[in-house]
């Protein structure tokens, strides 16, 4: 059995919302008004820079200290979603709750559907809450309310790919399937119009370890789920071709010497990896498969932390993890630190609060949230990924 | 409720951490949902510290808001503090914990009880103070504790109310305001709360006077030091050289100088001295001239707008179309300050308002926020940014002051560098842009004379999904890899070839 340990102790990560930075450039014309504090707001301001508010795809609901004591009025609401979809091309509205509106409880449920059948677009509610989701668990909650929108009327073989990507991964992995007979769509798609159909002939393969509410609410709608690994680096990639393949019958060509031949020609590249100690703080919940991806190449994990583990979604990722290898869950900043002073890690991959300060004291550091944010996944994307870690330990 | 898209300030709890953790030996418990954490991102992105940020977070999660977080609080302040106390502990929340019926009062005597050091909860409301607000409050709290009577300093003195970690440009500007202070013969007494101990705090009433570069957010503390100290406020901001001079006799005024600038040889020759005058020789050259047939746009927070406003219109000249300011609570002194000014005068914190005044003005120079740049960028107007909110800009790795002698030569610098004038500005005038000057949408990567690859369509198309910085590189390489293979076709199955085997 392997040994997770839940130290309950604090953390440095970002607030979920943040997943709206995103999840606006994958979906056309999305906007997302967020029900939330002065706090919220400059929340979203300072972690995405003010580039994406020239051109504003997200507002802030602002709660006023009068909706403490007097409610507020779904009125109000509607008054924002028409400004909003006066002003800007808007096909789809978010609203999103967040801690002080989920405490206040503020029916944001229905002020959705007064607002979605009043101006003719979808207008989904977004229950977002830092009181109990992490830092990308932000994209989960979208996802799995765009779930509920997805038609099931089509009763027909077909393939969906879940989580955002990449536009280049995307097309990538669209040309990996190009000989499919199923029709392959993603989610998020890439407008609201195109939402993939879900039904029992559905497969259904999750993309990142974080989406746990959308992979319960797709085998609500009886989805088959393949269950695989996150396809980081080559050997990851092939196991998860060849998983997805399988689950659709079909047989894979060609991949084990894709990867032999992506093996051969970093070899050098790898040996950067090879017995090097790598320290993982808890931020993005990419931690286990990015651990199991350098113990594959020889690294030594000193440190495995998540902000939570979610064992359904990454069952087949624990069985390639070496067994050696303790997680901990919501690890407790200090003793980490201590822990860094006993084993002096090779690199540390650490949220954006510490990246500076253990720059500073002289560690190697690589910035966790380029993992969420750069194209890493496949195989053409291997070399990219584990040049990663090596620029960072340079 | 209000719907804003974009906010100039930034909430409470920004303001009283970034005064809390300006003091010296001060640690700061945070009470608040994980996410609110990203006041350390502020703190270590901007200032780059080799330190932690001294806020340690007390997680208010699902369990708490059933079980209540009193004994988890006590928790965290046992196991961080016990056995190494802070000089100073403040316990701070966010909108979350302010929802919650906490009673922070009882926790805070229970921690100075184990703690035996001074404890300080300072109440904020996410709901309706702004940063700048909220760090007023906590000055004029911390002085309301912590000052006592004290003698006036045998040589002239003054404070520097209201430096603090968020500050604008501020170190910078203390280094600055320094050496104008000490060539006046001033001293100073205490800065506060930038890098304060407790001893700098109750040594704040021996100063003869008290001077702060940022009124926004320091004339509720300005002003209960002159209520309880009498200590007068010194209320010129030294930003331009007529701001300097106006400065420099408010000071007289008062009695802390004679006004005469004490400079050294070696200051006059490669210091600060080497600097004066320097604005006016500006203002007075072919190149400043130019600027007169120009239109400036200033937006920003009370001081930076009213300090670079004052600067373009008496100094350089540069006609000014609006000058606007989003700290609402200082309208009346902002039209006042302005009020002799050729200027159309505004007040907002709403950015589509400014959006809109800079479309109806069409001015050739915006001075203002990051946002305004922003906005700049996509009316292909020139711009700098003067002002907060927060941003990498306000923490140049350089000497970039925007007081004082070399504040003022700093500011015309900015001012000039993003206008194109002269000849090169004549010509376009005279002829349009040259044509090569438009940039290609696909840029031309490759010398393509002899070049007999043929690209599909479908690549094509996937090739400009490739960020255009390095699009150069990967369609070299790919088309290297195609000659190596021979191939004269670059299709869609060629390239994800050539990317996968890309490398080793």
């Amino acid at each position: 059995m392997r040994n997770i340990e839940d130290r309950a102790g604090c953390f440095f990560s970002f607030c979920p919302l943040a997943a709206i930075g995103w999840l606006h450039r994958k979906i056309k014309n999305s906007f997302y008004l967020v029900i939330g504090s002065p706090v919220c707001e400059s929340f979203i301001q300072n972690a995405f820079g003010m580039m994406l508010f020239a051109k504003p795809r997200f507002a802030t609901a602002v709660i006023e200290e009068y909706d403490l004591f007097l409610g507020t009025s779904p009125k109000r609401i509607l008054e924002f979603a028409k400004e909003i979809a006066n002003d800007y091309k808007i096909d789809v509205l978010f609203l999103l709750e967040t801690c002080p509106s989920q405490l206040l409880k503020l029916d944001v449920a229905r002020w959705a559907e007064i607002a979605s059948a009043e101006l003719e677009i979808p207008v989904i509610n977004v229950p977002i809450s830092g009181l109990d989701a992490s830092f990308t668990e932000g994209e989960d909650s979208i996802l799995s309310s765009l779930v509920d929108l997805c038609p099931s009327d089509v009763h027909r073989p077909n393939l969906i790919l879940v989580g955002s990507l990449a536009g280049s991964v995307e097309s990538e992995f669209l040309y990996e399937f190009r000989n499919l007979k199923h029709p392959v769509s993603f989610l998020p798609p890439a407008a609201i119009g195109e939402l993939p159909p879900i039904s029992e002939k559905t497969t259904a393969v999750l993309l990142h370890p974080y989406l746990e509410q959308t992979r319960k609410k797709l085998a609500a709608r009886g989805c088959n789920i393949v269950s695989t690994v996150f396809p980081l680096g080559a050997s990851a990639s092939r196991q998860f071709f060849e998983d997805v393949f399988n689950a659709l019958g079909v047989s894979a060509k060609g991949l084990a010497e894709r990867e032999a031949n992506i093996f051969a020609r970093n070899a050098e590249l790898h040996g950067r990896i090879f017995g090097k100690k790598f320290f993982f703080f808890p931020d993005t919940q990419l931690e286990i498969p990015l651990a199991r991806f350098l113990s594959s190449l020889g690294g030594e994990i000193v440190e495995l932390s998540v902000p939570k583990i979610n064992t359904k979604l990454l069952s087949k990722e624990l069985e390639f993890l070496d067994n050696g290898i303790a997680i901990i869950e919501r690890a407790d900043f200090n003793e980490q630190m201590n822990k860094i002073l006993l084993t002096r890690p090779d690199l540390i991959i650490a949220p954006l609060a510490l990246t500076t300060p253990l720059l500073q004291k002289g560690y190697k550091v690589k910035h966790s949230m380029d993992f969420v944010l750069l194209p890493i996944q496949g195989f053409s994307n291997h070399r990219s990924l584990v040049e990663l870690f090596t620029n960072a330990m340079i | 409720m209000r719907l804003s898209f974009w906010s100039y300030e930034n909430p409470a709890f920004v303001g009283i951490c970034g005064g809390a953790m300006s003091l010296k030996g001060a640690e700061i418990l945070l009470v608040a949902p994980r996410g609110d954490s990203y006041i350390n991102v502020l703190f270590s992105v901007y200032k780059r510290s080799i330190d932690f940020m001294p806020v340690t977070l007390c997680t208010i999660e699902k369990r708490e808001l059933s079980e209540g977080a009193e004994d988890k609080i006590k928790e965290a302040i046992e196991n961080t503090w016990k056995d190494s106390p802070p000089r100073l502990l403040f316990i701070v929340t966010t909108c979350t914990a302010e929802l919650l019926k906490i009673d922070f009062n009882a926790i805070r005597a229970w921690a100075e009880y184990i703690l035996m050091t001074p404890v300080i909860f300072i109440e904020s409301n996410s709901f309706t103070e702004t940063e700048s607000e909220a760090l007023d409050r906590f000055m004029a709290k911390m002085v309301d504790q912590f000052t006592v009577h004290a003698l006036k300093t045998k040589v002239p003195s003054v404070n520097l109310i209201g430096p603090y970690y968020f500050g604008f440009h501020e170190q910078s500007n203390l280094e600055e305001i320094h050496s104008l202070l000490s060539s006046l013969g001033i001293e100073i007494n205490s800065i506060f709360p930038w890098k304060a101990s407790l001893d700098n705090i109750r040594h704040l009433p021996a100063a003869w006077a008290n001077i702060s570069l940022s009124p926004e957010s320091s004339m509720r503390t300005l002003e209960l030091l002159k209520l309880q100290f009498n200590q007068p406020i010194v209320k010129t901001i030294p930003i331009g050289e007529l701001g300097i001079k106006r400065f420099i006799d408010e000071l007289a005024a008062l009695g802390l100088t004679d006004g005469k600038l004490k400079l050294s040889d070696k200051d006059m020759l490669y210091g600060m001295g080497s600097y004066i005058g320097r604005v006016n020789n500006f203002a007075h050259s072919v190149n400043a001239e130019q600027l007169r047939r120009r239109k400036a746009f200033v937006f920003g927070s009370f001081t930076q707008a009213v300090g670079v406003t004052r600067f373009l219109a008496e100094e350089l000249h540069f006609p000014v179309v609006a000058a606007g300011t989003y700290s609402l609570a200082l309208a009346d002194r902002f039209r006042e300050e302005l009020a002799g000014i050729d200027t159309e005068v505004f007040i907002t914190n709403d950015f589509k308002e400014v959006r809109q005044r800079i479309m109806d003005t069409q001015p050739d120079l915006i001075l203002a926020t990051q946002m305004e740049k922003h906005i700049a960028a996509d009316l292909n107007i020139p711009s700098a940014i003067i002002s907060p909110p927060i941003n990498n800009e306000m923490f140049p790795v350089s000497f970039q002051p925007f007081v004082g002698y070399r504040g003022a030569a700093h500011l015309a610098d900015l001012i000039f560098n993003p206008l194109t004038v002269g000849l090169e500005d004549n010509l376009k005038r005279m002829f349009g842009e040259d044509e090569d000057d438009i940039e290609e949408e696909v840029p031309a990567v490759l010398d393509l004379k002899d070049d007999d690859l043929i690209w599909t369509p479908e690549a094509l198309r996937e090739l400009k999904k490739i960020p255009f910085f390095v699009r150069p590189i990967a369609r070299k390489s790919i088309e290297e890899y195609a000659r190596a293979k021979n191939e004269r076709t670059i299709t869609l199955d060629l390239m994800y070839e050539a990317k996968e085997n890309a490398g080793g």
